[in-house]
């Protein structure tokens, strides 16, 4: 006897179902010959379905839970695909689907005329009606009802087979829905109906153990607590197996034959449904636009030959025929390649996008492996060049692996949904869908949602949510033991069961998909069968996303395009903009020399805040003790500030060799033209691959096929003989053999694909570069899309530190944009209305639209601004000017404004009537005058409560009495301390990382700025403990701990404990201050 | 207080065939129909590890009618775990 579950969740449904589908397959493999997914409303988990039935030799079936409006009302059905014809079902299936998420309801559903639309006069598809149809609920209370509904179906769907009745006993109390009575009433039914009839467990979870987290998921759907809102019967929605399923049969039929019967249609129907995912789904087929929607008429290789030919001379203009020879051997290879895998067209359309980015005037970089390629250098898709960087194309394609390979191209982010829309419109909507992603739960989440169900307040869970750094939630309670940010939660959930409880849930939570979303950057660009292929859905952009993620791309055969919208990119295309309209510069930054001494000299003094990628405290650190000089250093440093390096200790060999402390050891005469740009150490892919070749006489197809296979246990036997054979045949030492095959083995994590790192260092280079010719155009451009991972009030910082002006914001003047003025000091950065708190897009579009006015009163008449915002713009002074109380000489101040706005606002404006003037409203000479002023520590806490930024002066200056007093060191003063000096520093947190140690320790990395620089600290194990839950919570800090020289530049502050700076503060103001406890505390720690 | 039944026999599936209440000894007489009811775990247990989640969520039902010497009854059984205790739900007679 056999048997096939239908009807089976996975958790792709999400908040429903509790097990991934490669877990419910591996599971099923011992028991069943196939098994079904059925998620919730979409494919969302069928393409993992199907490869892990392939992978366990599992027939798999795949279909949906999807709500069908019929005359009588709403039922949510089992819709299933036939297989093994061509695609018909799983296309049917598809439609069905992406038709539902078109309906004008919240929820996806489908109406019963469309549904047998696209079934048509051949339905390749089974609909199964069961206990949560109509027909379902109601076959115990009210057989007309039933009978009614089910007339709907049977004249709807004629074809024998279409229509089935799902029977399902979840041994619920007798007489109710799911129960053994119920189950037998539908048996009934179908019989009466001469219907076939299946046996399905409704299945939500692979175990009963499993019911405990199904509870807490269906919490989360319903954003209620346990006990207020319906609850699943019982734990019985498991994957059972066949004879516990032969058993309900028979319970159910209560005869053998019929058991038997029952039993054997729902086999028939699982044959029916099993898929063959090549000719149903296109399994691994690749599929690109057709050449027509790419306007080419003649063979795709040819056309991808001429035009990458002729970009030679775009490219490398007067070169010199040697090396021309050698680009155009390069050029051959690489074509020759492309060619054999058939990929001529995916290139095409790579480039054909490329351009099409290009001509709307916006900025495009590539990333990843693809800046390797000399084809795309050529089609303008990188702007790498690969033969100058010493950059490999076996590393990003090559006749060994017949996956399509990933092009990911970064763009402005301000404009990347023009992109996509461009990218609709010219291939056509059939070819082009956005792709989705399933966000999962961690820690935080997971801890929430758990807290929820056991109906935690908000503030409890808030509290223990804000201190889960950095694990997993399936590690809660390990961590929980370890971490004394948690010892407090650790100590009260041994008294309090809820917390305890808490802790079990959310590590039963942790990595279940959570929600659908659009990924911020892929779009799936198919042939005209592809929304044949996947099932769609709205996106908030409007365009439709597939339900299918990236990791279902390759197994499709789909061809995703990764266009990444990197605020950098828009930050410097704003700078470039603002320099053409105030200055008439043009600037052409793809095209700027790379070598020029006075960006790496700003590079040099650490200062890197707002460049790309080596802004963080970490890469700030190692800026200091590396000291770039040109271009390949930048590569370099962004692929050794990695988590793999880090660990491998590789970064001090690196420096030390640089700095000439230590001798570059090139183990071998062969490997030192390899090895010299970096000393020694083995940093990148593309080196390993060199190695490998000149060690072993391979190709750097093979070698990199082989560093692909180091990350694989099962095959690094393999590899290694072939390693040690190979080189010894050639010649190379035993001792030689020995150091280098170390290197190979461990380098799987470690090493970083060159060809990243260069495409990354361009726009590190870039921005640096207007950082240093354009800095006000940079810092306006900076704080117009805030690329960065500071606050913006530090880009103020840095704006003051490097003499960068900073006017006000003026409502004659400010807009939505951070603009750059000319001033008779030249130019200076006008702050924007956009980060004030609480002031509505509306409210900001009438401002600019209404510019310039002529006083406070035309403004309030034709602004419309609320009352709150009247006042704001009143508190940060920018209604002074339009008041006339900019100067110091004037008779009036803020707080005079303040009361005059206040009236003002009082009175109801009248409509806009472009005839009528403002007299009515009170005229300026009206304002009175007399009031006490705001002391210059009361606009700066306005400042900072409306816009988030202190824009008259820095933050920390208010506590600079109390510093002074404590000798507290300013951030630029601590480079020139000795090493291990005793300091304290103070300032506002800026940010806090925890990255991943070569001891597996935790060590915690926390910037304060205070002004005139940054002071990065590093608490380790006990510093952590000494001040807990102040390490990931306060703002305003103070450090107190040893200075670490780290480089010619570089120094960070061993920290030994940290204080709370406003409670400091707050003490040292009332007289209590507690001064002596932090010096008895260094006194100890010396 | 929870009444208990003793000395329950099972049949191979697991249903009861025969116990002991109130010291009167009872044949099922109906066929037991098996159910599993709800329980509140988020009210009750102190934790929830993974292994434990079907015995904190359901609890295992029978319904059925029983006779002794000297009356016929109908009964809801509830079987406790991981104890083993047998309860009595309902009791009609």
């Amino acid at each position: 006897m056999s048997f096939v579950h239908l009807n089976v969740a996975s958790a792709y449904s999400a908040h429903y179902g509790v097990n991934r589908p490669e877990h419910l397959v591996v599971a099923a493999s011992e028991k069943f010959d196939a098994l079904a997914i059925t998620d919730r409303d979409g494919l969302y988990g069928a393409v993992k379905h199907i490869g892990a039935c392939i992978a366990n030799k599992v027939s798999p079936i795949v279909g949906v839970s999807l709500s069908v409006e019929t005359a009588g009302g709403e039922s949510r059905v089992i819709i299933l695909a036939h297989g093994h014809n061509k695609g018909r079902g799983w296309s049917q299936l598809c439609r069905i689907i992406s038709k539902a998420h078109q309906s004008k309801n919240k929820k996806p559903i489908i109406g019963m005329s469309a549904l047998v639309e696209i079934l048509g006069e051949n339905p390749a598809c089974s609909i199964l009606l069961g206990g949560e149809s109509i027909v379902g609920k109601s076959v115990l209370e009210d057989s007309r009802l039933t009978a009614n509904e089910l007339s709907i179906w049977k004249n709807a769907l004629l074809k024998p087979g279409s229509l089935v009745i799902e029977v399902t006993n979840l041994l619920t109390e007798p007489g109710t829905l799911y129960s053994e009575k119920h189950a037998r009433a539908m048996l009934e039914l179908a019989d009466q109906n001469n219907l076939p009839a299946v046996l399905t467990n409704a299945v939500r979870y692979l175990q009963p153990d499993d019911a405990l987290t199904a509870d807490v998921l269906d919490s989360a759907r319903h954003l209620e607590p346990l006990g207020l809102f319906t609850l699943q019967p019982n734990a019985q929605a498991w994957l059972k197996p066949v004879e516990e399923m032969a058993r309900i049969a028979l319970e159910v039929s209560e005869d053998t034959q019929r058991a038997r019967k029952l039993l054997t249609s729902t086999a028939f129907l699982a044959d029916k449904c099993r898929l063959d995912p090549v000719s149903d789904c296109s399994w691994g087929v690749p599929k690109t636009p057709e050449q027509q929607a790419l306007g080419i008429d003649e063979n795709p290789f040819e056309v991808l030959w001429q035009r990458s030919h002729s970009a030679i001379s775009w490219r490398y203009p007067a070169v010199k025929a040697a090396e021309l020879a050698h680009i155009q051997h390069r050029l051959s290879k690489e074509l020759i390649a492309i060619n054999q895998l058939g990929f001529a067209t995916y290139f095409l359309t790579v480039a054909d996008v490329a351009q099409m980015i290009r001509d709307m005037k916006i900025r495009i970089a590539a990333r990843g492996s693809g800046a390797g390629s000399l084809v795309n250098y050529l089609l303008g898709i990188s702007g790498v060049d690969p033969i100058a960087e010493g950059l490999l194309f076996e590393r990003f394609l090559s006749t060994e692996r017949s996956t399509l390979p990933d092009i990911d191209i970064d763009v402005e982010s301000a404009r990347r949904h023009e992109i996509y829309r461009a990218i609709f419109r010219r291939y056509g909507g059939s070819r082009v869908t956005l792709l989705s992603m399933q966000s999962t739960y961690r820690g935080r989440g997971a801890v929430r949602d758990g807290g929820l169900a056991l109906g935690l307040e908000d503030e409890e869970i808030d509290d223990i949510a804000k201190n889960m750094w950095r694990f997993s939630a399936r590690n809660f309670r390990k961590a929980m033991n370890e971490k004394p940010e948690l010892a407090r939660f650790a100590s009260d959930s041994k008294e309090n069961r809820q917390l305890n409880l808490l802790v079990d849930i959310t590590e039963r939570l942790d990595r279940l998909p959570r929600h659908i979303s659009v990924h911020p950057c892929g779009v799936i660009l198919g042939n005209s069968s592809l929304l044949d292929l996947t099932p769609t859905e709205p996106s908030g952009m409007g365009l439709p996303m597939s339900q299918f993620d990236k990791d279902d791309m390759d197994p499709m055969g789909f061809l995703k395009l990764d266009v990444l919208g990197v605020r950098m990119q828009s930050a410097m295309a704003y700078a470039v903009r603002e320099a053409k309209r105030v200055n008439q510069d043009v600037i052409e930054l793809d095209s700027i020399a790379k070598d020029d001494p006075l960006v790496y000299k700003q590079i040099r003094t650490t200062n890197t805040l707002g460049i790309f990628q080596i802004e963080s405290p970490g890469q700030r650190e190692l800026t200091g003790k590396h000291q770039p000089t040109q271009f390949n250093d930048l590569t370099l440093q962004i692929s050794l500030f990695r988590p793999g390096p880090m660990k491998g200790n590789m970064i001090k060999p690196y420096l030390d060799g640089r700095h000439g402390i230590a001798q570059p050891d090139y183990i071998h005469p062969d490997l030192r033209p390899i090895l010299e740009e970096s000393y020694g150490v083995v940093v990148f892919h593309e080196q390993l691959m060199k190695i490998m070749q000149k060690m072993t006489g391979c190709t750097l197809a093979r070698a990199d096929e082989m560093r692909r296979m180091l990350g694989k246990d099962s095959r690094v036997s393999t590899i290694e003989k072939y390693f040690r054979d190979s080189a010894l045949a050639r010649g190379y030492s035993q001792s030689v053999i020995e150091r280098v095959w170390s290197i190979i083995e461990g380098f799987g994590s470690f090493g970083f694909c060159k060809a990243h790192g260069a495409a990354f260092a361009l726009p590190t280079y870039q921005s640096a570069w207007l950082k240093t010719h354009y800095p006000t155009e940079f810092i306006a451009g900076l704080l117009t899309h805030d690329p960065g991972m500071y606050p913006k009030r530090l880009l103020l910082g840095e704006a003051r530190r490097l003499g960068v002006k900073i006017l006000p914001i003026d409502v004659n003047y400010s807009t939505n944009e951070y603009l750059v003025e000319k001033t008779n000091a030249g130019n200076a950065v006008r702050m924007a209305l956009s980060d004030i708190a609480g002031m509505s897009t509306p409210e900001i579009e009438r401002i600019i639209c209404e510019q310039p006015f002529v006083d406070i009163a035309d403004f309030y008449q034709r602004a419309r601004p609320s009352k709150r915002t009247m006042e704001r713009l009143t508190l940060i002074g920018a209604l002074d000017t339009l008041a006339g109380i900019a100067g110091i000489d004037s008779e009036s101040n803020r707080a005079d404004l303040l009361v005059y706005v206040r009236q003002l606002c009082a009175k109801r404006p009248k409509p806009i009537d472009a005839n009528q003037l403002s007299f009515e409203l009170g005229a300026l000479q009206n304002l009175p005058t007399g009031n006490l002023g705001l002391t210059k520590e009361e606009e700066l806490e306005n400042e900072l409560e409306i816009t988030g930024m202190d824009i008259s002066e820095h933050e920390i200056e208010k506590f600079q009495q109390m510093l002074d007093e404590m000798g507290v060191v300013r951030a630029n003063e601590l480079v020139n301390l000795r090493s291990n000096t005793e300091v304290l520093v103070a300032g506002v947190r800026v940010a806090t990382q925890t990255p991943p140690m070569r001891s597996g320790k935790r060590v915690v990395f926390i910037s304060l700025d205070d002004g005139t620089g940054c002071a990065d600290a590093t608490f380790f194990d006990e510093a952590q403990r000494r001040c807990a839950s102040l390490l990931f919570q306060n703002r305003l800090l103070l450090i107190s701990g040893k200075t670490r020289r780290t480089g010619v530049r570089g120094v960070s502050i061993l920290a030994e404990n940290a204080w709370d700076l406003r409670q400091l503060w707050h003490d040292w103001e009332n007289g209590s201050y507690s001064w002596l406890k932090i010096e008895s505390n260094l006194m100890i720690s010396t | 207080m929870q009444q208990v039944v003793t000395g329950v026999v099972l049949d191979p599936d697991g249903a009861p065939i025969s116990f002991t209440f109130e010291n009167r000894h009872y044949l099922v007489s109906s066929r037991p129909v098996r159910w599993y009811s709800r329980k509140i775990w988020w009210q009750q247990a102190q934790s929830a590890p993974k292994g434990v989640g079907s015995a904190l969520v359901e609890v295992e039902m029978w319904r059925l009618w029983a006779t002794s010497e000297f009356d016929r009854i109908f009964l809801e059984l509830r079987h406790q775990q991981p104890d083993g205790v047998w309860e009595i739900y309902r009791i009609d007679s």
